[in-house]
């Protein structure tokens, strides 16, 4: 070895995984984006441990206002709603069940929208084209009036709303993976495989799958801000998640009437929403730019 | 020219019809109504594509049937509900085009610099905006705590106006009551809250789309010979390089309309503006299944043909589509 005289030594070429990751660190305010929104994970996982309260017992102080208020009481430190109920604890748990409800929306949608995707892109051009029309019809209506009309038809609540914007967020996955999977297959280094005689799965498997990752990467972020979105959003009409449940959408439908009593029953809840969509996105930009998709 | 006008009629249709076939089966599972329905126990295919041409018979003649829960005509309710929120939609697209245009030209020119990042991340904090709890803000901020603005609806009730047009803006002008210029910047008055809320996210997002379109043409050959022509920047920005920037800036407010329309639903519920939205939201409160189903397919319809609309016109103003053979 020790004989061997070395002239360089090989540089370590890095890989994909940890080029995005280097590029993506280079990118100050999506780190810290990364950081807020891994905290909202926490919260939520760890939402028992973290609540002083019961998110749906009740107190004797109504509408108490938050700490930093002169009338504030340091017991229920962002204060309660009308019904007495610590505002803290149903934010916290709000945390727990909006980021659940939006994990299994986009589990679902993902799943039934990128097979579907890669069938039509993969099979014949007639299947492909009857279904990009659908995608693009469904595309077309403005996605919480489709959500509202699913829910209306099956009635509203919780189990109800999450099919709803799970339907309703099928063809944006539907269309991102086969335009994804059709842009890969016009290149060369699919038509070397192809004459290298690989068959259709692993085509797929070995060829296309690895670069289409980033492209579903990015539209499983978008949809789980999407799916927040909406879920609070049919919360907030009440259509979604039903009153005694801690839905940060849900609290703001319950609180509006307040909002001259109580202000913060509005402001905090909105709060938690704009910083949860806020960060997601944030990341979501962020690594867009580190794994240099075209948008 | 005529062959690409033919052409975006067709798809239009196709889409109306693929529309229609849906509607058609929210019929069929749901029970909606019998004057749409007609004839219920319809178990033959044969009988049911018949049943269908019956259906499209009725909602291209204008029976859209009654509402359940009033009696009245959905689609002269829908009509009726309609204008309202159409200025309300109108009045955000332009606070949203006649604010982000320029800031978005603005960002492109300092491309990089302090005041791009600052606008680019305020288009971002816009663009995260629930929208229901933005309205909330803004009316607890302005109407409630500064006294600027009304809460809701679209008029004081101190002025009697009669629907004629069903646009506020135009009905309080051409009525003949000696309040007539009161009423129309009272109705101006209340309509600027709801406008700014609905106008954000688009707001945000024509920002973000004529900076990136304006980065791209400004970075151009053509902007170069126009410099070293020694024209004015003011003229090279606004004239040579935004029209060449607007043709992908088109596309955009054409997509907005379907998230103009997803604000509206929530907007109107938030400053009880007598609009569409508000209309088909009740409807779904009461369940009535009729209104539901005219409202949808007006909706859709509506965003189907606008959707046309704008296909054409990025056809027309593009020369380099235009001239294609």
């Amino acid at each position: 070895m020790i004989n061997q005289p070395q002239f360089y030594r090989q540089p370590e070429i890095p890989g994909t995984f940890s080029r995005w990751v280097k590029s993506f660190n280079k990118n100050k305010l999506a780190v810290s984006a990364l950081i807020v929104l891994l905290v909202i994970i926490l919260i939520a996982i760890f939402a028992p441990w973290i609540a002083p309260y019961d998110p749906t017992a009740q107190f004797e102080e109504l509408s108490s206002p938050p700490y930093w208020y002169d009338s504030g009481n340091s017991k229920y430190i962002l204060g309660t709603d009308d019904l007495g109920r610590d505002l803290f604890s149903r934010l916290v748990y709000g945390a727990r069940l909006s980021l659940k409800l939006a994990t299994i929306v986009v589990l679902i949608s993902a799943t039934i929208g990128i097979l579907l995707g890669c069938m039509t892109a993969l099979t014949n051009i007639w299947i492909d084209n009857i279904i990009l029309r659908l995608t693009d019809l469904i595309l077309a209506l403005p996605s919480l009036l489709l959500a509202i009309v699913i829910v209306a038809l099956i009635g509203p609540g919780l189990p109800n709303a999450i099919y709803a914007v799970a339907i309703v967020l099928i063809p944006h996955f539907v269309l991102v993976s086969r335009n994804a999977i059709k842009h890969e297959l016009n290149k060369d280094y699919v038509t070397a495989t192809i004459l290298d005689g690989a068959n259709k799965s692993r085509l797929f498997t070995h060829s296309i799958l690895p670069n289409i990752l980033p492209s579903l990467i990015v539209q499983l972020t978008l949809a789980f801000s999407t799916a927040i979105l909406e879920i609070s959003a049919l919360g907030f009409l009440g259509l979604g998640a039903q009153p005694p449940h801690p839905e940060w959408g849900t609290i703001l439908s319950e609180s509006y009437v307040y909002i001259t009593i109580a202000p913060w029953t509005v402001t905090l809840p909105g709060l938690a929403i704009f910083f949860t969509l806020l960060s997601i996105n944030l990341v979501g930009d962020g690594l867009r730019d580190a794994m240099d998709l075209e948008k | 020219m005529t062959k690409i006008i033919l052409r975006q009629l067709i798809i239009m249709l196709l889409s109306l019809i693929t529309l229609t076939i849906f509607t058609f089966s929210l019929t069929r599972f749901f029970p909606v109504d019998s004057s749409i329905t007609g004839n219920a126990n319809v178990d033959n295919a044969a009988h049911l594509f018949f049943h269908y041409f019956d259906y499209l018979k009725l909602i291209v003649s204008g029976d859209w049937g009654y509402s359940r829960i009033n009696g009245s005509d959905v689609l002269k309710d829908f009509l009726l509900y309609f204008p309202a929120t159409i200025e309300l939609s109108f009045a955000a697209l332009i606070i949203s085009i006649s604010i982000g245009l320029p800031l978005g030209v603005f960002a492109a020119r300092h491309k990089n610099m302090w005041q791009d990042k600052l606008i680019v991340s305020t288009t971002l904090v816009g663009y995260s905006m629930p929208i229901f709890w933005w309205g909330m803000l803004l009316v607890l901020l302005f109407s409630l705590t500064l006294s600027l603005t009304p809460v809701a609806s679209r008029i004081g009730f101190e002025y009697d106006i009669l629907p004629v047009t069903g646009f506020m803006l135009i009905d309080t002008l051409i009525s003949n009551k000696p309040y007539a210029v009161e009423a129309f910047f009272d109705a101006l008055h209340h309509l600027i809250l709801p406008a700014i809320v609905l106008g954000t996210i688009p707001l945000a997002i024509f920002t973000r789309v004529t900076r990136a379109s304006m980065i791209e043409a400004l970075s151009s050959d053509y902007i170069r010979t126009a410099k070293a022509k020694g024209l004015a920047t003011s003229r090279i920005i606004w004239v040579h390089a935004l029209r060449n920037a607007m043709i992908p800036i088109i596309t955009i407010i054409g997509l907005q309309i379907s998230v103009l329309i997803t604000g509206t639903l929530i907007t109107e519920i938030i400053f009880s503006w007598p609009g569409v939205g508000k209309w088909l939201l009740e409807a779904v409160y009461r369940r009535d299944l009729v209104t539901i189903h005219g409202g949808l397919l007006a909706i859709a319809s509506t965003v189907i043909f606008i959707n046309m609309l704008i296909e054409i016109t990025t056809y027309l103003i593009n020369p380099r589509l235009r001239l294609q053979k």
